[in-house]
């Protein structure tokens, strides 16, 4: 039984990176590879005990048919627990995190500004195109770098950021991306206020286009805001999370 | 009076605490854990369960078993090749013989192999099957998932223009990891700890071989399901603005996040990036982070404790924490 549990964790595994790709909605893109590794040891070394069993079935088949006796031949009762990631993710097949993980984080842990990943040199935003598509955490932290004094690098230039909205106080509304550094369990929001225009449906995926709202006094921090000239609802992108 | 006489021989469990010892621990495990999510679940989560929290929790849950899994899998491979292939006598070459002398090598070992949490704990325990005194096998697990070469350039990477952060991580885990082991080695008593048996096989080394990953995984699984249902209801249940009220205070932030490492249970490979998104936390308080969180969290207190047993977990537990928090205090006052 313990090469059957073996060969299904191995398998939900693959099913879920080889298959689905909803792995994206748990883990890092870069985590892909290992896990398809990892679910390939144990399926192999899960099937060698299946047959291995099988062959030895005549002799041995009284204790290599009973489980659930401590540190039998089934192995302990703890390992019958791995079945319910695998029943979770074909019974629940969860989503990406969305708003309600965006919702229940705080304002004040989501304000952190986001680290710049581009180059010294390259600092400045190219010509083309117009507008210009950017990520939420590049916005974030290019924002910040202007509000503490540093370079403006987004001043008229127009933009297109991509994220769901949530709701925000008194009828105004974020476009929000959950940032993962590691898994799902640390995933962050960034939010970015949206200025002028009507707040989409929760929880859906829209394309903002738009210039940067120089906001918040300077030194301060944590307020980024962006004027929308055009709002239009898109796809959910391949992977969900920044 | 005759009901009291009859109470009195009913309530010494003594059958209880004999047949708790060996197979039952697992049922003891089962037990606490459905409760305190029962718990947890009527007094936090009841009033507002939604199915969006649900589906929150289960990707969270998931996401840190399916993150784990490729760690996991690599750990009990590496543990399961040194017991099939590396023959006893090795460890007893390189390691030095007297245990004071071990546990520091041990800990320096600990920042070769790359690795996190879920690896250490197996590769540990079956060092300790090998003949590896288990102080020494200790410090390793300790030190390993703490001071790897991936779990630095994580940490510069997470803290950039900050190496002293960097430097004060390596210096206090392995600190932390050193003086566990030297209280274990001068305080620890033997019958305390279990040490994993590997269940003995006919057959060539590939045979042994795979006997040894199904045997660590089934165990080390299991266990990871636990913690990762655990850290996943914290997760999902805990508002970030109660978290945020006691940064203000310094002794506070560092317990707060000191508890918060063991509550949160993310692999050491990323919990930089997590500590560094909390900023409202002193540095001092978030070396804590740092440093508790790869030695104790719920997952590898559900780990140890399947590994090498209750009564090993209910005493190096407590020790590792009070000393990961007294010297990540002591470091970061210092140097921070």
């Amino acid at each position: 039984m313990q090469n059957l549990l073996m060969v299904l964790v191995g398998g939900a595994v693959l099913w879920i990176t080889l298959v689905t790709g909803e792995v994206v909605n748990f883990v890092k893109e870069g985590l892909r590879w290992p896990l398809v590794a990892a679910a390939a040891v144990l399926v192999v070394l899960g099937l060698a005990g299946m047959r291995r069993d099988w062959r030895d079935r005549p002799d041995e088949h009284a204790d290599s048919g009973h489980d659930g006796h401590g540190h039998g031949a089934g192995g302990p009762r703890v390992a019958w627990l791995l079945c319910l990631p695998v029943l979770a993710i074909f019974a629940i097949a969860p989503p990406e995190l969305g708003v309600f993980t965006a919702a229940r984080t705080g304002e004040s842990r989501a304000a952190a500004p986001p680290k710049i990943q581009v180059a010294e040199d390259d600092y400045a935003l190219p010509p083309s195109p117009d507008p210009y598509p950017m990520s939420v955490g590049e916005f974030m932290g290019r924002s910040f770098e202007a509000q503490i004094g540093g370079q403006v690098t987004l001043a008229d230039r127009r933009l297109e950021l991509k994220g769901f909205a949530t709701p925000g106080e008194r009828g105004a509304w974020y476009l929000t991306r959950l940032q993962m550094s590691c898994c799902a369990a640390d995933a962050m929001p960034l939010k970015v206020k949206i200025l002028d225009a009507p707040a989409p449906e929760k929880g859906s995926w829209v394309k903002v286009v738009g210039l940067w709202h120089p906001a918040g006094e300077a030194g301060g921090r944590g307020v980024y805001e962006f004027t929308a000239q055009s709002v239009t609802r898109t796809e959910k992108p391949d992977n969900p999370y920044e | 009076m005759a009901t009291g006489v009859r109470r009195d021989a009913e309530v010494p469990p003594a059958q209880w605490g004999a047949r708790r010892a060996e197979p039952g621990a697992d049922a003891v495990w089962w037990f606490i854990s459905i409760v305190s999510l029962l718990a947890i679940g009527r007094i936090w989560v009841a009033p507002w369960v939604t199915w969006a929290g649900v589906q929150a929790w289960s990707t969270i849950f998931i996401a840190i078993c399916v993150q784990a899994l490729p760690f996991l899998v690599f750990g009990v491979v590496l543990s399961a090749a040194i017991t099939a292939f590396v023959p006893a006598e090795v460890w007893s070459r390189v390691l030095p013989r007297r245990g004071v002398a071990a546990v520091p090598v041990a800990g320096m070992a600990g920042a070769v192999l790359p690795g996190c949490e879920c690896a250490s704990v197996p590769v540990a325990g079956s060092l300790m099957a090998r003949g590896v005194v288990p102080a020494a096998a200790l410090t390793f697990l300790l030190a390993a998932p703490a001071i790897n070469p991936i779990v630095m350039v994580a940490t510069a990477v997470a803290f950039p223009g900050q190496p002293e952060m960097v430097a004060a991580r390596f210096g206090a885990s392995l600190v932390v990891a050193v003086l566990a082991g030297w209280v274990w080695l001068r305080f620890g008593k033997g019958e305390w700890l279990r040490i994993p048996a590997r269940p003995e096989h006919s057959g060539g080394r590939w045979e042994a071989f795979r006997v040894a990953v199904r045997h660590d995984f089934m165990h080390a699984g299991g266990f990871l399901v636990v913690g990762g249902m655990a850290a996943a209801v914290i997760n999902v249940v805990i508002p970030a603005s109660w978290v945020n009220g006691l940064a203000g205070v310094p002794w506070a932030a560092v317990l707060t996040l000191a508890v918060l490492a063991v509550l949160m249970s993310i692999c050491s490979e990323a919990d930089a990036f997590v500590a560094a998104s909390l900023t409202a936390f002193s540095p001092t308080a978030k070396l804590t982070f740092l440093v508790v969180g790869p030695m104790v969290d719920l997952k590898l207190i559900a780990l140890q404790t399947g590994v090498f047993g209750k009564r090993f977990a209910i005493r190096f537990i407590p020790l590792t924490f009070v000393l990961a928090v007294g010297v990540s205090a002591l470091v970061g006052g210092l140097f921070l």
